[in-house]
C-alpha cells in the first residue's frame, strides 16, 4: 500500500530529497509551505519520481491561528498518516540576531514555537490512529550552545527536548517519533552564510538518511552519521576549556 | 552579493566573480530584474576545462540548486528537468524504469544545462550524434526578461545547443531517453599502432554502438600509437538488474608535482597497456565503469597540483591520417604526455547546434600538466598540424585558442552572434572574439 505522508516546510531542500525517497515507493503527499509557486515545482518533481497523489496547502507557518486548518485539510486527504515530517525553519546570521531582540524572537518562533504548536495538534491525529511516525528536523546546533549560533541553537535545543518528551508520551500510544539532527547542509538556507567546511553535506544524502531512518522508526538520527561523534566530543568538552574556544 | 573563486576543471584560471545562487526559477527571474546591468554567465558544475564556464570579474549564476524534475513520461521516455539536474540524477531516476541516457560524456557530474551548452558527445557519436540531437525542448530566459519555449526547428534553439551558455539562461530542458539496459557487452582489443586502430575502428563502428580507444602517448618507435580499443553494445540480457551505483574514492588535496613526473606516467601507460594480456577481452560491465571510470575518483583534477592542467581536444577529417600520426609522434617526442589519450572516430550525424564541435573525422583528447612556456610551445606545434589538416579545437576543453583560430574553426560564429544575449558573456568568448 502506498504510504501517506504529510510534510510541513515541504519546499526545503532537505525535505524534497526525503520526499523523493518515498515518491519512488509511489507515496501520497500532503505538502505545506508558504510559497505556492515553489510548492507546485516540488509537486512536479515528486510526481516525476513516482508519487501517486500530491496535495498542496499554501500556508505561512508563523501564523499560529492557521495551524488547526492544516490538520483539518490533511485529515480530509488521508484516513491514515504514515509519516509526518516537520521540516520548516530559518537560519539567520547570528552576528545580527544576537544584537536584535526582534530578530531573535522571530528566529525562536520559526524554529521552536511554530513546531510546538503543530506537533501538539498533529499528535492528536496520531494518538487517535495509534500508529505512524513523526519526524522532526532539529539540529546539531541544539546539542550545546555555541557562540556562532546560540539563538538558533537554543530554539533547536528546546525543540529537541520537546520531542524527547513527546516521543516518550507517544511511545505509549503506539506512535514513534524520530528526532533528526542534521549537521551543516549545503542548502539555500545556509548558502548566504558562505560556509566553507569539509563537513558540509549534500541535501541529497541528508534527505535520504532522514527518509530511511523514519521508515525504520529510528529514535534519533544524526545526519550525516559522523555528527554523532562530533557532537559527543563537543558536548563533553569541560566548560573551562569550552569557553576559551571560538566554536 | 557575494564574491567567490569559482574554478573550471583544469584549475588553471583563478578568477574572481560575483556569484548569484538561485534556488528556484522565480529567483532567477527576480535576480535578472534586480540587476539589469550585470554581465553574467550561467555556471553548472564547472567541468569545462578552460574558461568557457568562467566570467572574470563579472557575475556567475550558479545553477546547481535548480535541480528539480518537471516530468518523466515512463511510456515515451521524455524527461523534462531544470537545467541544474545532473546526468547522474537523470540516470538514477531513469534506470529503474528501463530508460537510459542517449549520449554520455566522460563524467556524469555535469549539469544537463552544461551538457547542452557544450553539446557534449560520447562513445556512440557515430550512431546517436551529440546530446543536442536528443533535446526536444528548451525553456530559455533572456536577460531582457522574456521567456522562450524553444523546439528544435527554431533558430534560437540551434544557437542555444552548443551555444556555450551565451544565448540566455536555460531554465528547463526536455530530452528523449533511450529504452536500453544499463549494462554493456564489451570487448577490449589491443592494437599495436595507428593503422591497426583505423581498421578496427571502421569495422567496429558498423557493429557496435559504443567505440573508443585509449592510446599510449609515451611510447615511440615501433610502439607509437599502440593502445586498447574498447567497443560495446547495450546488453540485451533481461536477467541483469536495473540499478545505479555511487562512487567512493576522492582526492582531498593537491598532489606534489613529482607524482606526475615522466617516469610515473611511463609506468602508468605500460601498466595500462599490459594489464590486458590477451589480444581481446570480452565482458559484461555496468554503465558506471564503462562510461565514467574517472568518476570513481572525486576531484581527480587535483592530481595535477596547484598549477593546474590543460586538456587538448581536436577533430580532424578522416582523410588526414598522416596528420594524426604526426601529432602522436610530436606528443611522444615532447615527453609531456599525460595518462590517457582518448581517440575516437566521429560519425556524420549532424548536430542541431550552430557552434557544435563534432564533425566527421578523428577526435583526440588528452591532458597536459601545466608546464608553462614548454606546454605553450607544444600546443603551438599541435595547433599548426590541426590547422593545416582542416581540423578544429573544442571550446569546452580549450584554454589557449586565439581569435584567428576561433574564426578559422568556427566560421558559423558570424551566424551565431545575432542570437547572443547582450548581457551574457564569458572569459572564453572575450578571449576568442575581439570585442566579444
Amino acid at each position: 500500500m502506498a504510504k501517506n505522508i504529510i510534510v510541513i516546510g515541504a519546499t526545503s531542500a532537505i525535505a524534497l530529497h526525503a520526499c523523493r525517497y518515498w515518491a519512488k515507493e509511489n507515496a501520497n503527499f500532503f505538502l505545506v509551505a508558504r510559497d505556492d509557486l515553489k510548492l507546485s515545482r516540488v509537486k512536479e518533481d515528486l510526481i516525476s519520481f513516482g508519487a501517486t497523489r500530491v496535495v498542496l496547502h499554501k500556508q505561512d507557518l508563523l501564523d499560529q491561528s492557521a495551524h488547526p486548518r492544516i490538520i483539518e485539510e490533511a485529515s480530509k486527504c488521508f484516513d491514515k498518516v504514515d509519516h509526518l515530517l516537520v521540516a520548516h525553519g530559518t537560519l539567520l546570521d547570528q552576528s545580527q540576531v544576537a544584537g536584535n531582540v526582534e530578530m531573535a524572537m522571530s528566529e525562536i518562533h520559526a524554529n521552536y514555537l511554530s513546531q510546538v504548536s503543530l506537533l501538539i495538534l498533529f499528535s492528536r491525529v496520531f494518538v487517535t490512529q495509534k500508529e505512524g511516525n513523526i519526524g522532526v528536523i532539529s539540529s546539531v546546533a541544539g546539542d550545546r550552545g555555541r557562540m556562532s549560533n546560540f539563538v538558533y541553537g537554543s530554539a533547536k535545543g528546546g525543540l529537541s527536548v520537546f520531542c524527547e518528551g513527546l516521543r516518550n508520551y507517544l511511545y505509549h500510544q503506539g506512535v514513534s517519533l524520530t528526532l533528526i539532527k542534521p549537521g551543516m547542509v549545503a542548502t539555500p538556507m545556509t548558502q548566504s552564510l558562505n560556509i566553507q567546511s569539509p563537513l558540509l553535506a549534500k541535501p541529497e544524502v541528508v534527505g535520504q538518511e532522514i527518509a530511511k531512518g523514519m521508515s525504520r522508526h529510528r529514535k534519533v538520527i544524526y545526519t550525516p552519521f559522523y555528527w554523532r561523534t562530533v557532537m559527543f566530543i563537543i558536548r563533553h568538552i569541560p566548560s573551562f576549556l569550552f569557553d576559551r574556544l571560538k566554536l | 552579493m557575494k564574491t567567490n573563486t569559482y574554478q573550471s576543471w583544469g584549475r588553471f584560471f583563478h578568477y574572481s566573480h560575483s556569484v548569484i545562487q538561485p534556488a528556484w526559477i522565480q529567483d532567477v527571474v527576480e535576480s535578472l530584474k534586480n540587476n539589469r546591468n550585470q554581465i553574467l554567465l550561467p555556471y553548472g558544475l564547472g567541468r569545462s576545462y578552460g574558461d568557457s564556464c568562467l566570467n572574470q570579474d563579472q557575475t556567475l549564476m550558479d545553477m546547481k540548486s535548480l535541480n528539480r524534475f518537471v516530468s518523466f513520461n515512463r511510456e515515451t521516455g521524455h524527461m523534462r528537468c531544470e537545467a541544474g539536474v545532473t546526468l547522474g540524477d537523470i540516470l538514477d531516476l531513469a534506470i529503474p524504469h528501463g530508460w537510459f541516457l542517449p549520449v554520455s560524456p566522460g563524467t556524469k557530474y555535469v549539469t544537463l544545462g552544461g551538457a547542452v551548452a557544450n553539446d557534449v558527445h560520447g562513445k556512440n557519436h557515430h550512431v546517436r550524434g551529440t546530446i543536442g540531437n536528443h533535446i526536444t525542448a528548451i525553456k530559455l530566459l533572456r536577460t531582457d526578461g522574456t521567456i522562450h519555449d524553444l523546439t528544435p526547428e527554431m533558430p534560437l534553439f540551434k544557437a542555444t545547443v552548443a551555444g556555450l551558455g551565451l544565448t540566455g539562461v536555460m531554465l528547463e530542458i526536455e530530452l528523449k531517453l533511450i529504452k536500453e539496459m544499463p549494462w554493456f557487452d564489451t570487448e577490449n582489443i589491443k592494437f599495436g599502432g595507428l593503422d591497426e586502430f583505423f581498421q578496427i575502428s571502421d569495422e567496429s563502428d558498423l557493429s557496435h554502438e559504443y567505440t573508443v580507444a585509449w592510446v599510449d602517448c609515451v611510447s615511440t618507435g615501433k610502439n607509437l600509437g599502440r593502445g586498447i580499443f574498447m567497443r560495446g553494445n547495450h546488453s540485451k540480457d533481461p536477467s541483469l538488474p536495473h540499478k545505479s551505483v555511487k562512487p567512493k574514492l576522492m582526492v582531498p588535496f593537491n598532489f606534489p608535482e613529482a607524482a606526475l613526473s615522466k617516469p610515473t606516467i611511463q609506468v602508468f601507460n605500460q601498466l595500462f597497456y599490459h594489464k590486458q594480456i590477451s589480444k581481446s577481452m570480452v565482458s559484461t560491465v555496468h554503465y558506471d565503469p564503462f562510461f565514467y571510470p574517472l568518476d570513481k575518483v572525486h576531484d581527480w583534477n587535483k592530481i595535477y597540483g596547484k598549477r593546474g592542467f590543460f586538456q587538448y581536444q581536436f577533430v580532424i577529417p578522416s582523410s588526414e591520417k598522416n596528420a594524426l600520426r604526426e601529432i602522436f609522434s610530436r606528443i611522444a617526442r615532447s615527453g609531456m604526455s599525460s595518462f590517457l589519450a582518448v581517440l575516437k572516430k566521429f560519425g556524420d550525424v549532424p548536430s542541431p547546434g550552430i557552434l557544435s564541435f563534432p564533425e566527421p573525422g578523428y577526435t583526440l583528447a588528452l591532458d597536459f600538466a601545466n608546464m608553462g612556456p614548454k606546454t605553450d610551445k607544444l600546443f603551438q606545434i599541435l595547433d599548426r598540424i590541426v590547422d593545416d589538416a582542416g581540423g578544429k579545437l573544442y571550446p569546452a576543453k580549450d584554454s589557449k585558442m586565439d581569435p584567428r583560430q576561433f574564426k578559422n574553426y568556427y566560421p558559423e560564429f558570424e551566424d551565431f552572434k545575432q542570437w547572443m544575449d547582450p548581457n551574457i558573456s564569458s572569459s572564453f568568448i572575450r578571449r576568442v572574439v575581439k570585442n566579444g
